[in-house]
C-alpha cells in the first residue's frame, strides 16, 4: 500500500565543458543530438523527446549504487497510455513511468496460493509507477522536473534526479548540475512570520525478546516518535535547520546500543503560521543534506488507485496547473520582466 | 489649446510617472487586476513619490527661511543652470533615439534578386526570396530586449518631462525679474486681520500666496530636476556599461 504520496521538486542547470559560453537546451540538441538550426522548435523538442525516452532504456536510467532503475515497460503496464508524452510549445515532457529497486534475491508469495510463490532474482527489478513532469526549454539553459513518489521507500526521485543530469552530458556538456527547488506558494510560510511548531524523529523498532507477559507481544514492532518543541513559542522557521543540528546527535538507547536521532527512519519538523493558520511539513531529504517541503498529495488529489496511488490524470492536470500558474513565473528569468506600454 | 499643448504635456507628466513606477522590469503580472499586482503597484508608488515628498519639505523649510525673494544672483545663476540642462537633455533625447533600442528582428524579409546564367549572359532572372530571420531569442536575451525598450521609453519621458520643468522654472524665475518688488515681499511682515477686510488686504493676500506658491514651486522642481538628472546619468552609464559587457 502506497502511502503518502507526495511531489518532489528540482532545478538543474546545463553544464556546457567551455564555461564562458551560455548554452540552452536548443543548443544541446543541436550540438549532440544532431538537431540543425533551421529546424523549427516543434522539430527540435520532438528529438529531445525521442532520446529522452530512448534512455530510458540506456546506461542512465540504472543507479547500480541505489540498486534503483527507471525504465518504460510496455507489457503489463496498465499505465502505458499514460506513458510521457511531449508538449512541445510549453517544452515539458511528462507522463507515467516505471521505477524501483532491483538486486534483491527472494521470493514473491502468492496471496491467493500459499503454496505457490515466485522467484525474486538478482536481476528482477520491482517496478512501480511513478509519475514526473519534465520542462526542457528550447530557449534556456535551466530545466525544472517534479516527481511523486510514494514514501521513503517507494521513490525513485534520486535515481531520476541521477538519470535526467546524466542524459545531458555530452561531448561539449558536462554531467547537468541539479539543485533542490521549492514553489515560492509553499515557502511562503518560511517568510511571513512562520514559527517552528516541532522537529520530529520516527524509527520502526522490532522487539525479539521472549516475555511471559502476553500482551507483550502484542507489541511486536512499533514506532518510536521522539518530539522536540521548543519552549519558546515564536522560535522563527528559518531557525529549523538550526535546532535539528542540535537534536541530531542525541541518542535513543535500544538493546544497549545508541541509536543517533539522524539515523532514524524519519524525520521532519512543522511550521505554523498564525496569519494564514497553515501547518506545513518539511522532511528532512538524507541524500541532500537538506530539508525539503512536503507537498502532500493527499489533500490536493481526490482520486486514489486502491494501492494509494494518485490517479495519474489527476495529477497530470494539478502538476500542469502548478507549473503554469506559479513555477514557471519563478524559474524563468524572462517572466520577471514586462514590457511597458 | 493650440497645438494641443496640454494634451501633450499632461500625458508626459503621466507618462513619465507611470514608467517611474514601471522602472525597467516593467509590471509582470499575467492577471491584471489581481491583489498581488495592486499590492506591488503601490509599493512602487509608494517608492515613487517618496523622494517627492521628501523634497516637498525640504522646499517647503526653505521657503520658511528667506525672509525675502530670489536674490538676483539665485536667479541668473539658476536661470543658466536650467538654461545649459535644457541643451543637454534636448541632446541627449534626440541623440537617444535610435541608441537605446532597437527592436530584435525575429521577422520575414523579402529580397528580389538577378541571376545571370553563364550559358546564357544577357538574360537575367529575377526572384524574390523570403529570408527568415532564424535566430531565435533565449530567455537571457528577452529579458535584455525587455529592460532595453524598457529603459529607452523611462529615458525619453523623464528627460522629456525635465526638459519641460525646466523651461516652466525659468519663466518663473523670469517672472521674479519683471515683478522684482511684488516677488521679493518679505512675507512674515504681513498678518491677518479678519476684522479690516479692505480690496487692498485682499490684494496683500493674494499677493503673499502667490510668493509662497511662486518660491515653492521655484525650489521644488528645481531639486525634482536635478534629482532626476542624477539618475538619468547614472543609469545611462550603468545602461552603457552593461550593453558594452554584453
Amino acid at each position: 500500500m502506497a502511502t503518502n504520496p507526495k511531489l518532489e521538486f528540482y532545478c538543474f542547470e546545463l553544464a556546457p565543458k567551455n564555461e564562458d559560453e551560455e548554452k540552452t537546451f536548443k543548443d544541446f540538441i543541436i550540438d549532440e543530438l544532431g538537431g540543425r538550426r533551421s529546424h523549427s522548435d516543434h522539430q527540435l523538442f520532438i528529438r529531445c523527446y525521442d532520446y529522452f525516452v530512448k534512455q530510458l532504456s540506456g546506461e542512465h536510467a540504472k543507479d547500480d549504487k541505489l540498486k534503483k532503475r527507471v525504465k518504460l515497460e510496455k507489457k503489463n503496464n496498465k499505465h502505458y497510455s499514460k506513458r510521457p508524452s511531449a508538449s512541445a510549445e510549453n517544452y515539458i515532457i511528462s507522463g507515467v513511468i516505471n521505477g524501483g529497486p532491483y538486486g534483491r534475491d527472494g521470493l514473491i508469495s502468492k496471496s491467493d496460493d500459499d503454496n505457490d510463490n515466485d522467484p525474486l532474482k538478482e536481476t528482477n527489478t520491482i517496478l512501480s509507477y511513478f509519475y514526473f513532469l519534465a520542462y526542457l526549454p528550447l530557449d534556456y539553459d535551466k530545466g525544472f522536473f517534479m516527481i511523486h513518489s510514494n514514501s521513503n521507500d517507494d521513490s525513485i526521485t534520486r535515481v531520476f534526479k541521477g538519470f535526467i543530469t546524466k542524459i545531458f552530458k555530452g561531448k561539449y556538456y558536462n554531467t547537468a548540475r541539479p539543485s533542490s527547488y521549492c514553489p515560492q506558494i509553499f515557502k511562503d510560510d518560511f517568510k511571513e512570520g512562520a514559527v517552528l511548531g516541532t522537529v520530529q524523529f520516527q524509527n520502526t523498532f522490532v522487539e525479539n525478546t521472549f516475555s511471559t507477559n502476553e500482551s507483550y507481544y502484542d507489541f511486536g514492532a512499533y514506532d518510536i516518535k521522539i518530539i522536540a518543541t521548543p519552549k519558546n513559542k515564536s522560535v522563527p522557521a528559518e531557525a529549523a535547520p538550526g535546532f535539528f543540528e542540535i537534536l541530531r546527535k542525541k541518542s535513543f538507547v535500544f538493546r544497549d546500543k545508541n541509536i543517533n536521532l539522524e539515523e532514524f527512519e524519519k524525520a521532519n519538523y512543522t511550521t505554523k503560521n498564525k496569519k494564514s493558520k497553515t501547518e506545513r511539513t518539511f522532511e528532512w531529504n538524507k541524500s541532500d543534506h537538506d530539508f525539503v517541503p512536503v507537498v502532500q498529495l493527499k489533500n490536493r488529489i481526490n482520486s486514489f488507485y486502491p494501492d494509494g496511488t494518485p490517479d495519474f490524470v489527476e495529477l497530470h492536470q494539478f502538476c500542469i496547473d502548478i507549473f503554469h500558474n506559479e513555477i514557471i513565473g519563478e524559474i524563468r528569468p524572462d517572466s520577471y520582466v514586462a514590457k511597458l506600454i | 489649446m493650440s497645438l494641443n499643448l496640454y494634451k501633450y504635456v499632461v500625458d508626459l507628466r503621466t507618462q513619465s510617472l507611470n514608467s517611474e513606477i514601471g522602472g525597467i522590469n516593467g509590471i509582470p503580472f499575467k492577471n491584471k487586476g489581481s491583489e498581488k499586482e495592486e499590492k506591488e503597484k503601490n509599493k512602487r508608488k509608494r517608492d515613487a513619490y517618496g523622494y517627492r515628498i521628501v523634497i516637498a519639505m525640504i522646499s517647503m523649510a526653505i521657503v520658511c527661511s528667506l525672509k525675502t525673494g530670489f536674490e538676483d544672483v539665485f536667479v541668473s545663476y539658476f536661470s543658466s543652470v536650467l538654461s545649459i540642462l535644457v541643451g543637454l537633455f534636448i541632446t541627449a533625447l534626440v541623440f537617444s533615439f535610435d541608441k537605446f533600442y532597437t527592436k530584435a528582428d525575429d521577422g520575414i524579409k523579402i529580397y528580389n534578386i538577378d541571376v545571370n546564367e553563364e550559358s546564357v549572359p544577357d538574360v537575367d532572372k529575377s526572384y524574390t526570396i523570403a529570408v527568415k530571420n532564424n535566430i531565435s531569442l533565449t530567455a537571457g536575451d528577452k529579458v535584455w530586449d525587455t529592460q532595453s525598450h524598457n529603459y529607452s521609453l523611462i529615458f525619453a519621458y523623464v528627460t522629456g518631462y525635465n526638459i519641460v520643468l525646466c523651461i516652466i522654472v525659468i519663466v518663473l524665475l523670469a517672472l521674479n525679474t519683471l515683478f522684482e518688488h511684488e516677488l521679493n515681499i518679505n512675507i512674515f511682515k504681513y498678518y491677518l486681520d479678519i476684522k479690516d477686510i479692505t480690496l487692498n488686504s485682499l490684494g496683500n493676500l493674494f499677493l503673499v500666496v502667490f510668493n509662497i506658491i511662486h518660491r515653492f514651486l521655484v525650489l521644488y522642481w528645481i531639486g525634482f530636476v536635478l534629482y532626476r538628472t542624477i539618475f538619468l546619468v547614472s543609469s545611462m552609464v550603468s545602461y552603457m556599461t552593461t550593453k558594452i559587457r554584453k
